[in-house]
């Protein structure tokens, strides 16, 4: 079942000329890691805002979980959609790690019994409950993100939408928030959309969606689109280390499997192979 | 930075730690208004008497609150001049051209700095043993009983401590802004003050601009996370009143009381 359907979707910001989504239609199923690649200013971060009503489209429909977006339904939608943003600073609401992950407790006048067991649950399952007391200027990035994690999983969506949300950090910070991800994926059966132009993070992915300037332009697993190559750059990401091995080990005349590899298959291929001529 | 004492937070378990927000508000309120009504020698004392207990109830060293006084100390010197010379009336001690000492003059500013340097220590002492956190709960909960003329009470508070929670992000990225500034070339230290203020500028306009799109950002992640308006959320954060705050509220009361018999009754 398709938990949400974006059909013919159109958005134009007030100052410019061009539409930032133009015509755009997909549909994702739950349960799906699903990565919108593309470059900056392909319009990714704004279907992201349209698809939970931070900003509301031009035309087109969005039906998230079976209700149609419109302004009487947004906050319900919102229930069920948990969103990181890129910025670890400026979405840590709270004075202090347990407080931010209850400020959507909060807002949704959960009462307080239930909040001090849900926030250490919450925390424990990002791996932060030793933090719990701990002010944000003495944490991380990766550590906020992880925060601002639980502090969407406290409210039990169905879905999470990451909006470029590991593109602020180090590459430890990062392995770490996709890890913990997929565990949470796993545990709590949630449906992830991430907004990307991180390899790594798409090649987590199921399913990937291309868009560019507004327009979709394709939508392929990770093999398929990471074996296109240098065309990836073109589309707004980085190639993947095992494809650049490959581009170079072509320029020099060796036959290359035409299949995608990731870094494993890529060792064991070399391997088995002379590299000869 | 480091040097500024007063408004800080030290951390601790002593008996003025553990008391909650919203009693030290109150007393400290309730002292200051009371310091007024002290007149002689003893109201002083006991004034002083009670101040003293309680920093010793601190566990905070008084030589850490003499340095919170000491950015305050030309403020006081003048404050103290201007009652010595314009406080008129009584024994004429000295006097040249229009400046004149008086008996009245010396008492009015030996009350003024007495006043002064107790009303500092007792907010001292508040600021020192309180998270500005708390205190920001603190004053959310003894302003609810305004919500019942509507006065968004929990927006306030609101407001309050997301502004505490990014001091240290703006002081960063302040910060940042300057060292950025530096290995342009530009030296912070140097010249007169016109040169100074000059510096200053391309340091506040990005700050600014940054914290404008901060505040963007910020609003639309707590719109994500279904924040619609300040009033109708639970929290979490809860005040507890133990024991300590009663006892201290009793002493402050049975203290503060004795001043007012004794400028009134005797």
């Amino acid at each position: 079942m398709a938990i949400i359907q974006v059909e013919h979707l159109n958005y134009q910001y007030s100052n410019t000329d061009t539409k930032a989504i133009d015509d755009v239609s997909f549909e994702i199923q739950a349960g799906d890691w699903v990565a919108i690649v593309g470059h900056n200013g392909s319009g990714k971060s704004t279907l992201a805002k349209l698809l939970i009503g931070l900003m509301a489209a031009d035309s087109g429909k969005i039906t998230i979980d079976g209700q149609v977006l419109s302004p009487d339904t947004v906050w319900q939608i919102r229930e069920k959609v948990g969103m990181v943003f890129q910025n670890p600073d400026n979405q840590f609401v709270g004075a202090t790690v347990a407080d931010d992950v209850a400020f959507g407790m909060e807002n949704r006048s959960i009462d307080r019994d239930t909040m001090v067991t849900k926030v250490d649950e919450a925390l424990k399952q990002v791996d932060m409950l030793a933090y719990k007391n701990r002010e944000p200027a003495n944490l991380s990035g990766g550590q906020k993100q992880r925060v601002a994690l639980a502090g969407i999983i406290a409210i039990a969506p169905k879905i999470l939408i990451l909006d470029e949300a590991t593109s602020m950090l180090d590459p430890r910070g990062r392995q770490e928030i996709l890890a913990v991800i997929q565990q949470l994926k796993a545990q709590l059966n949630l449906t992830v959309l991430s907004i990307t132009h991180d390899i790594d993070e798409a090649a987590n992915a199921d399913r990937l969606v291309v868009i560019d300037d507004g327009h979709f332009v394709e939508e392929a697993t990770p093999e398929e689109l990471f074996s296109h190559g240098k065309q990836l750059v073109e589309m707004g990401l980085d190639v993947p280390l095992p494809e650049k091995v490959k581009d170079a080990l072509q320029e020099r005349h060796v036959a290359v499997p035409q299949t995608y590899l990731d870094e494993r298959g890529l060792v064991d291929w070399l391997r088995r192979s002379s590299l000869n001529k | 930075m480091n040097k500024v004492m007063f408004g800080r937070f030290i951390p601790g378990h002593s008996w003025v730690h553990r008391m909650d927000p919203r009693a030290k508000l109150v007393l400290s309120f309730l002292y200051i208004a009371v310091v007024f009504f002290a007149n002689d020698f003893w109201t002083y004392l006991i004034m002083t008497v009670l101040l003293l207990a309680s920093v010793a109830a601190s566990a905070i060293p008084l030589k850490v609150y003499i340095r919170g006084l000491l950015p305050l100390f030309w403020l006081m010197i003048f404050t103290v001049l201007i009652q010595v010379f314009f406080g008129a009336g009584g024994h004429v001690y000295w006097q040249w051209g229009w400046l004149v000492v008086s008996q009245n003059g010396l008492n009015s500013a030996g009350l003024i700095l007495m006043r002064f340097v107790l009303i500092i220590l007792v907010s001292t002492i508040l600021t020192f043993t309180t998270e500005p956190l708390e205190i920001a709960d603190g004053i959310e909960s003894l302003l609810s009983p305004l919500r019942k003329v509507h006065f968004p009470v929990a927006t306030l508070a609101l407001m309050l401590s997301l502004a505490l929670r990014f001091v240290p992000t703006l002081m960063d990225e302040a910060e940042k802004i300057m060292n950025a500034q530096r290995s342009r070339g530009v030296d912070f230290g140097e010249g007169g003050l016109r040169q100074r203020i000059k510096t200053i500028v391309p340091i506040l306009i990005p700050l600014f601009v940054n914290a404008f799109n901060r505040a963007i950002e910020i609003s639309t992640a707590m719109e994500a996370r279904g924040y619609q308006d300040g009033e109708n959320r639970t929290k979490y954060r809860l005040l507890k009143w133990h024991g300590v705050d009663t006892v201290s509220l009793v002493i402050y009361v049975i203290s503060l009381g004795a001043v007012f018999a004794l400028r009134y009754f005797s």
